[in-house]
């Protein structure tokens, strides 16, 4: 049988009956972009795989009793987000961030080196970190994820209003954060006023 | 000028995001043709965007080989899918699945479909589905036939 075939939702039912392909083939569907997910919501790529797990072992948990009432992809980013959360509340609790994270203060020539491509991506990240859970879940569900604001508003269960005022101030915070290597950048889109992406 | 740029300040970012409308965009625009800080501060909104973008389109990487074996370890044990399709009694979700097509697919079939409701939920019995299959597939043998006759190409010249 070939599993690519069936939908999300499909193949969510078929999990919950124990079928193991199905779990392979929402892994392959879904499973890089969560892992990503993930790495961008806690900043560390080990505990980003673990945490990759829990949201299919969840998933798959939660499987048998499943019934859609929203797209599989939203339940999924939903799971995800709280399993992130949970583990971002835990570690500040234990006060062990500080001590397995890079750096995330750039100065220097350090900070210019940076600014170039790759780097200033990584950049994004680590100063992502440094955003309040709120701000930076909306941040990532909206502008690097790529939902819409309506979206996200469903994946997090609140307002679309509220999404937008946290995107907006992740934005402000990360552009005052990282003004140096902004302006660093180089071109930008100079059509991006005109129409959003 | 200090107090003007704090009220624009605000909307700085919804200005590079092309989300004001009419008279605020004017406002903001005129604004920052004539003030250097915010005008920069409008360029690295645009450039926070656009490195957004591209992180968005980047591919995910990939999973470790070892993922899906370690999930599966961390899950009970159940019996395999084949098996429950071979129940006497099918929910909707495992009808669709049976019949290889999206659920949404059956809704419009469901007034002629055999199916029962118990405890919420619609069921189907197999031996019944099969049946139901059966009379569609002699409807669409006699629509096909009825076809073949009254098509131009099967009348003698």
């Amino acid at each position: 049988m070939d599993y690519g075939l069936f939908t999300d939702e499909q193949l969510q039912a078929m999990l919950g009956h124990g079928a193991a392909p199905a779990l392979d083939a929402l892994l392959e569907r879904h499973g890089g972009r969560i892992l990503r997910f993930c790495r961008r919501m806690v900043g560390d790529a080990s505990d980003a795989e673990e945490l990759t797990q829990d949201v299919f072992v969840r998933v798959a948990g939660a499987a048998e009793s499943w019934e859609p009432r929203a797209k599989f992809t939203t339940w999924l980013y939903r799971v995800a987000t709280n399993c992130c959360l949970t583990h971002l509340e835990r570690r500040k609790r234990s006060k062990v961030v500080s001590l397995g994270l890079p750096e995330a203060t750039v100065d220097g020539d350090e900070g210019f080196r940076r600014a170039r491509g790759a780097e200033l991506a990584e950049l994004l990240e680590r100063k992502l970190r440094l955003l309040p859970p709120a701000q930076r879940t909306a941040f990532v569900l909206r502008e690097l994820e790529g939902l819409s604001c309506l979206e996200a508003a469903r994946v997090l269960d609140i307002p679309e209003g509220t999404v937008k005022t946290n995107v907006h101030r992740a934005r402000r915070r990360l552009q005052e954060s990282m003004a140096r290597e902004l302006d660093l950048a180089g071109p930008v889109r100079t059509a991006s006023r005109g129409e959003r992406p | 000028m200090r107090d003007e740029c704090t009220r624009f300040a605000e909307l700085l970012s919804s200005f590079a995001a092309a989300d004001l409308d009419g008279a605020d965009r004017e406002a903001v625009a005129a604004h920052v043709a004539g003030c250097p800080d915010c005008a920069a501060a409008v360029r690295r909104y645009e450039a926070l965007a656009s490195l957004a973008t591209a992180e968005a389109a980047a591919p995910p990487p990939p999973l470790p080989s070892s993922m899906a074996q370690a999930i599966r370890s961390r899950l009970p044990r159940t019996k395999p899918v084949e098996a429950v399709l071979e129940h006497d009694v099918m929910t909707l979700d495992e009808v669709a699945i049976y019949l290889r097509v999206p659920l949404q697919d059956l809704e419009p079939e469901l007034p002629t479909m055999p199916v029962f409701e118990l405890g919420g939920r619609l069921l189907c019995r197999r031996v019944a589905l099969l049946e139901w299959i059966e009379e569609r597939e002699r409807r669409a043998r006699r629509r096909l036939l009825l076809r073949v006759v009254t098509t131009p190409s099967s009348q003698t010249p």
